[in-house]
């Protein structure tokens, strides 16, 4: 094994960012999820697996009992619900891009050390820490799973920006022709607007580009997170990008250093860093 | 580069999203000078939000005549108003699809299809 990919594969860090997305996609699988894998609705009456799966993985998932375990379940669940109830059984709401990226992030975040912090799992170490005279054992674990996190946000950033790199949607025209329809008429609604679609056009794109890269460098996570977490409310008000939004931002507390954000965690709650 | 099986899709984001609505615009001619006309108000609607959505919104050529002919019955006879309609052509951008040089009052309208 070479050193790099040893290096890749043992390097250590905190494992509270990954608990934190952890619990906050659990919560929004329940906001896009819950509803249609509800016993009286008509997709859990079609996909009665999925549903009983859903609801068997993704409380242990918020709670973290046997996180890792529970959420990789929750992440094949949801990737059933693409492929299976989606693309083979036609379940057409399924195959959009937000449920896409809601799947594929909860499957990656499963084989990060998603339960070694904000867990029951947690608890139950510093509990049984505590029964043998020991100290609880540090909230650290390997970050090569984070980084196939972070490798899924950067791929939907670059095919993302790669879609769009057409003269349709660089001029302006998709970005006016979606915004006018959604706010339902055919007309501009005030001077200046295609110009300011253009810009946004390419503000997106060149954005979406940049972020492709930059997640993948957490010395450059002063500057991408805020302009990924701006670029992100901005679509979340300006267009129905349902959970799409929220997912990346969530996986945003994976972009910064782990044990930055450990450090800070530790500063908010007035405890030395540990 | 277009990946096209079912299991393995492009990634795309609003890649279909709205892309039969076209952008209008309606000039009534008085004196050889065009002039922008407000169709919202010419119906009476003062919040264009409040107009029904055949004529908010137009999805193709053919619903613009539509609207059109209604407009011209709304003005009355002699009218002179003019057209222009764009709307998406592939991944290029907008393509004008009506002749904004023709009097649309003293052409046969095709029947407004109702949404």
């Amino acid at each position: 094994m070479s050193a790099t990919l040893r290096d890749f594969l043992m390097r250590e860090g905190s494992t509270r960012p990954a608990g934190l997305v952890r619990i906050l996609l659990a919560l929004l699988l329940w906001a896009r999820f819950a509803v249609e894998f509800a016993p009286y609705h008509n997709v859990a009456q079609r996909f009665p697996v999925l549903a009983l799966l859903f609801w068997i993985s993704t409380p242990l998932m918020l709670i973290g009992f046997r996180a890792q375990l529970s959420t990789l379940l929750a992440g094949l669940t949801l990737c059933g619900a693409v492929f299976y109830a989606g693309v083979a059984h036609g379940h057409e709401h399924y195959v959009h891009h937000h449920v896409y990226m809601l799947a594929a992030s909860t499957l990656w975040l499963g084989v990060a050390p998603c339960g070694g912090s904000y867990s029951v799992d947690r608890w139950l170490s510093v509990r049984r820490a505590r029964r043998d005279g020991v100290e609880p054992p540090p909230e650290r674990g390997p970050q090569w799973g984070v980084t196939v996190v972070l490798i899924q946000l950067s791929a939907c950033y670059f095919w993302s920006a790669y879609d769009k790199s057409t003269p349709a949607f660089l001029s302006g025209a998709r970005l006016t022709q979606i915004l006018v329809t959604k706010y339902g008429t055919s007309d501009i609604p005030f001077a200046g607007f295609e110009w300011l679609c253009q810009i946004g056009a390419w503000a997106t794109v060149l954005g979406e580009f940049g972020l492709a890269a930059g997640v993948l460098f957490k010395r450059l996570a002063w500057l991408v997170v805020p302009a990924g977490l701006l670029m992100h409310a901005l679509f979340f008000l300006a267009l129905p990008v349902s959970t799409f939004s929220l997912t990346c931002m969530a996986l945003y507390l994976l972009v910064v250093d782990p044990d930055d954000v450990h450090a800070f965690l530790d500063a908010i709650q007035g405890h030395a860093p540990r | 580069m277009q990946v096209h099986q079912p299991y393995a899709r492009m990634w795309v984001m609003f890649g279909g999203y709205a892309r039969d609505t076209c952008m209008v615009e309606f000039n009534t001619v008085g004196d050889g000078v065009p002039e922008p006309l407000d169709r919202f108000a010419l119906f009476g609607y003062e919040d264009r939000s409040h107009a029904p959505n055949w004529l908010r919104l137009v999805k193709q050529r053919d619903e613009g005549a539509g609207v059109a002919g209604r407009i011209c019955r709304e003005l009355g006879p002699d009218a002179d108003l003019r057209m222009s309609v764009s709307c998406m052509h592939g991944n290029e951008g907008w393509r004008v699809v009506s002749d904004p040089a023709l009097n649309q009052c003293e052409i046969d309208v095709a029947p407004l299809r109702r949404r």
